[in-house]
């Protein structure tokens, strides 16, 4: 019963200061195994914040992130599930489904986690599950003025993968769920 | 140890009791514990509808506290996200709950993955792992009060251990005697039988030879030899039957009932595990769990933590049967629950090897967990009972016992411990139990200590006073009583209470004195004469050295303070003749309150023996005379009082009747009504002196005209003053720590009274 955290764009300090407190308070030490980070954080401080929360910290580059060691993608196994990590901004157009799944096949996983767009989103997909968690801190984008924050919290159990997505609209934190079973892993691909 | 040299040992020792499971330890303590019905009479039917029920309620438990998120809770659809997602802060939230267990867990798994490694291969088996770590999570939600301690899944893993074993043997029977085990409805139908046609009893009829049970019982580690079966199941031996009854599938309850089995190990062990961290519903019984706590129950006596309390309880036993090694430990600072807290809690299960340890627990959980039944103890206690005892530990027989299981093991290391030098040492040798060790003699020492400590502990009076909290409000002198405590205590110490039963005796006879010294006439004691030479010998003990009295006279000397300052309180109200106090040489009486200004060493109330105990009698004077030192005092304070004028009629009257009850007297002394306390040279007619005083009272009274009046009112006045001087001294200072001014108060004082006692006199003459 593994908890996986994914987040991202909080623009801080550019567009935002931190994320909001009633997100703060959940996300407490001890009960999340890893973190994936869509990117733009952008700076160290909150990079460490993230860390304390957990040390299995994974984070790809996004366009504003000063620290430009953050490879462009990344692909990590947790239990049964290939989860694959990217900004998002090198997929064009941004938030296109069938661009994010040409991304999602390129990268072979189950689960594709993208940002950029600030808007939280969830297809099934070919098999696959594509995420975009929003911006955690509500940060403004190019294409979107009002945002609410929002994370997710993906619950990976076997073959099963409950998503619970978390948004702060009007003050209040709403949660919300889906579930998503995997077809048994097939053989070895050739 | 193997499990069938297990089984072997389990065979040997054999508490006395129920002997149907003698081989089968785990039954064994189950009834022991309380879980399985104890009555010899109980059937195996019982035990399995017993241990279903038990089962039953380990499984609701389970499922009630054993969290899995992922399944949707019951009743409520859909679930509250804002509630139950996983990062809820909502306490009440299943994942809040999840996670809470979640570190419990990780607590538990500390504790475990160092459990017994050498005997791993069983007890770090995942299984078994599981299984100690399942049981130890749901005690502890259920008990969130205590939560996990280190040490629990010590208690623990014996008792899975022990299922365990008995599940072992119960496959070892099975191997031996497969054909006991089948189902007989398998052959029934072609079978032919006398009996009647459909006896579904898995008893067959077979013949057998009882000398091959014999020989395969005492030979379990191998069959080798070659045996005719036992074909008749009644002729198996007893234990064989009860294995084979208890784990029929079909009886009672069917398998849930199955009371030895392997798949409802978790269950049982749970319940044991329950019963004995809670033992018992009385106050006195050993629960393990109190072990745990650390702060004092509400209604402790001491105040202490049980912990604390218990290990007290043991150097209290110890100091009782070994004091030298005790006050050795005292001395080099070994407080005893520094190593009592490791084997209390884990009840000796880091000392021995695991299978001594189950021979020790054999006998620990053999021993009643009832509390005993207390000798209640004399009148006037009421204020005082205390709900427990001092050491709630002895007050049952199996916490005697495992105090007196610690104090052998201590007695064991004895010739080591006087040796240490310092207390890292001794503790090093108390911590390292040795393993090979003479089992038996140890727990025969424990047994005799058991007893002893039941006794001790029967008799309240021999508790140690240091601790136990004042709950009279009284005066001190029913104080005095109070702390007597029980009087029915036959050998040992003599108590204090036999002072107080001596004083009580006093009292009562004071009571008949009084009523009959109103009307009897003047007695000529033929004790007299003893008395005066008592007095004699008194006196000259008064000059030597008083120290070698204090073993009686502190006694007295604080009753005779508390006396005192209680009836010169309200000797306004007494109108009762205070002499009656007399059938006993005054004189002692005097010196008592001489002595009590000179400052002997004042010893406290509750008394040890006094080593001379051909005293006794003339202790026994002393209560006497306690009561005739009030008297004087008494009467003197009156007498002063009737100096300066204070006169009623019932004095008068009471005067009268006097001189008519004697009329004979011999009057041949001197009598000087306050001298009598103090002249103690001639004091041996003490009703006579008190006849004398009265009539001296009435004389004063009846001569006492204006004129003389004025004389005698002054001098009664300042002996009254002289009284209260003595007394404020006395009651400012014990005579213990009276300083030397005081004393030298107090005598002057004294004297005065003396001269004007004599200057009275003189003038009445």
């Amino acid at each position: 019963m593994v908890l996986v955290l994914a987040l991202g764009d909080l623009h801080v300090p550019h567009r935002a200061a931190d994320l909001p407190p009633k997100f703060k308070s959940m996300l407490v030490p001890g009960k999340i195994q890893h973190i994936i980070c869509t990117g733009n954080l952008c700076i160290k401080e909150i990079h460490d914040y993230l860390k304390t929360i957990c040390p299995d910290l994974h984070i790809v580059r996004g366009e504003f992130d000063e620290d430009a060691r953050y490879p462009e993608t990344k692909t990590l196994t947790i239990g049964q599930f290939k989860l694959g990590l990217c900004h998002g901004h090198q997929v064009i157009p941004w938030g296109d489904l069938d661009s994010l799944a040409m991304l999602q096949r390129q990268l072979d996983v189950d689960i594709l986690v993208t940002g950029h767009t600030h808007q939280f989103t969830a297809y099934k997909h070919e098999g696959g599950v594509v995420i975009n968690p929003g911006s955690a801190t509500g940060a403004y984008s190019s294409i979107n003025q009002d945002v609410n924050p929002s994370f997710v919290l993906m619950d990976i159990d076997g073959l099963r993968v409950v998503v619970y997505v978390y948004e702060l609209i009007d003050g209040e934190v709403k949660v919300d769920k889906i579930d998503f079973k995997k077809a048994s892993t097939s053989t070895s691909a050739p | 140890m193997t499990i069938s040299e297990e089984i072997q040992r389990a065979t040997c020792a054999s508490p006395s009791g129920d002997h149907r499971f003698e081989k089968l330890r785990g039954v064994r303590w189950r009834i022991n514990l309380g879980i399985l019905p104890s009555s010899p009479s109980s059937t195996i039917d019982e035990l399995r509808r017993v241990t279903a029920d038990s089962r039953r309620r380990y499984a609701a438990l389970r499922r009630r506290l054993l969290i899995d998120p992922h399944l949707p809770k019951k009743g409520i659809n859909p679930p509250d996200l804002t509630i139950d997602n996983p990062l809820s802060q909502n306490p009440d939230s299943t994942w809040g709950r999840f996670f809470r267990n979640a570190e419990l867990e990780k607590t538990l798994d500390q504790d475990l993955s160092r459990l017994y490694p050498e005997h791993g291969s069983y007890f770090q088996s995942s299984g078994c792992q599981g299984m100690l770590r399942r049981i130890l999570l749901l005690w502890c939600l259920k008990h969130p009060e205590i939560g996990y301690r280190q040490g629990m899944h010590e208690l623990l893993a014996p008792l899975l251990y022990v299922l365990q074993v008995d599940v072992q043997y119960l496959t070892e029977v099975r191997s031996n005697y497969e054909d006991q085990f089948t189902d007989l409805f398998d052959e029934l139908a072609f079978q032919e039988r006398d009996s009647a046609a459909y006896d579904f009893d898995i008893k067959k009829v077979l013949d057998d030879s009882m000398e091959e049970e014999e020989e395969e019982e005492g030979d379990e580690n191998g069959h080798a030899t070659k045996k005719k079966k036992p074909k008749r199941f009644d002729e198996l031996d007893t234990e064989t039957q009860t294995a084979v009854l208890l784990s029929d599938a079909y009886g009672a309850e069917g398998e849930l009932g199955i009371v030895l089995s392997e798949k409802f190990l978790e269950h049982d062990a749970y319940s044991m595990f329950d019963a004995l961290m809670y033992g018992g519903s009385s106050l006195g019984s050993v629960s393990v769990a109190n072990f745990f706590v650390y702060s004092a129950p509400s209604d402790s006596v001491t105040g202490l933590p049980p912990v604390i309390e218990a290990s007290s309880a043991l150097y209290y036993l110890l100091s009782l049967v070994d004091a030298s090694l005790h006050s050795h430990l005292v001395e080099l600072g070994v407080e005893p629950q520094y190593f009592a807290l490791r084997w209390l809690r884990v009840l000796f299960g880091r000392e021995f090897p695991l299978s001594n340890l189950l021979t020790v627990w054999d006998e620990i959980f053999s021993a009643d967990n009832s509390e005993v039944e207390r000798v209640s103890s004399v009148e006037g206690d009421d204020d005082d009972v205390v709900s427990g005892f001092e050491f709630r530990i002895l007050s049952s027989p199996r916490g005697a016992l495992v105090a007196g299981m610690a104090v052998s093991m201590i007695l064991y290391l004895r010739s080591s411990l006087l040796a240490t030098e310092n207390a890292t040492s001794s503790l090093k040798r108390l911590l390292n139990f040795p393993e090979d060790i003479d089992l038996s003699k140890v727990i025969e020492k424990a047994k005799s200590l058991q007893s002893l400590a039941l006794e001790i502990n029967a008799r309240r009076d021999l508790l140690p006073k240091g601790s136990r909290k004042p709950m009279r409000g009284h005066s001190l002198s029913v104080d005095s009583i109070s702390l007597g405590g029980s009087s029915s205590s036959p050998v040992g110490r003599v108590p204090e209470s036999y002072w107080e039963e001596k004083w009580r005796v006093m009292n009562s006879a004071e009571e008949e004195e009084k009523a009959r010294r109103r009307k009897a006439t003047q007695r000529q004691n033929t004790v007299k004469k003893s008395w005066s030479e008592r007095v004699k010998l008194r006196l000259s003990r008064t000059e030597s050295d008083p120290s070698d009295r204090s073993g009686n006279k502190p006694p007295i000397r604080r009753s005779l303070l508390d006396d005192l300052s209680k009836q010169l309180g309200d000797t306004d109200s007494d109108m009762e003749r205070s002499s009656t106090v007399s059938e006993s040489p005054s004189g002692e009486c005097e010196e008592n309150g001489l002595d009590k200004g000179k400052g002997e060493d004042h010893v406290e109330l509750p008394l040890p023996v006094p080593e001379n105990e051909s005293e006794g009698k003339s202790v026994v004077n002393i209560f006497r005379d306690r009561n005739i030192l009030s008297g004087k005092f008494q009467r003197l304070w009156r007498l002063g009082r009737s100096l300066t004028g204070e006169e009623t009629s019932e004095r008068k009257e009471a005067k009268a009747v006097e001189p008519e009850a004697e009329p004979k007297e011999p009057e041949a002394e001197p009598v000087e009504p306050e001298a009598k306390l103090i002249n103690y040279e001639e004091e041996e007619e003490e009703e006579e002196e008190e006849e004398e005083e009265e009539e001296e009272e009435e004389k004063t009274n009846s001569e006492s005209t204006v004129g003389d009046g004025d004389t005698l009112k002054n001098t009664g006045r300042s002996m009254l003053e002289h009284i209260k001087v003595l007394e404020s001294v006395l009651e400012q200072s014990s005579p213990e720590n009276m300083a030397e001014n005081h004393r030298v108060t107090v005598e002057e004082a004294l004297r005065e009274l003396r001269r004007l006692g004599t200057m009275l006199l003189s003038e009445q003459m």
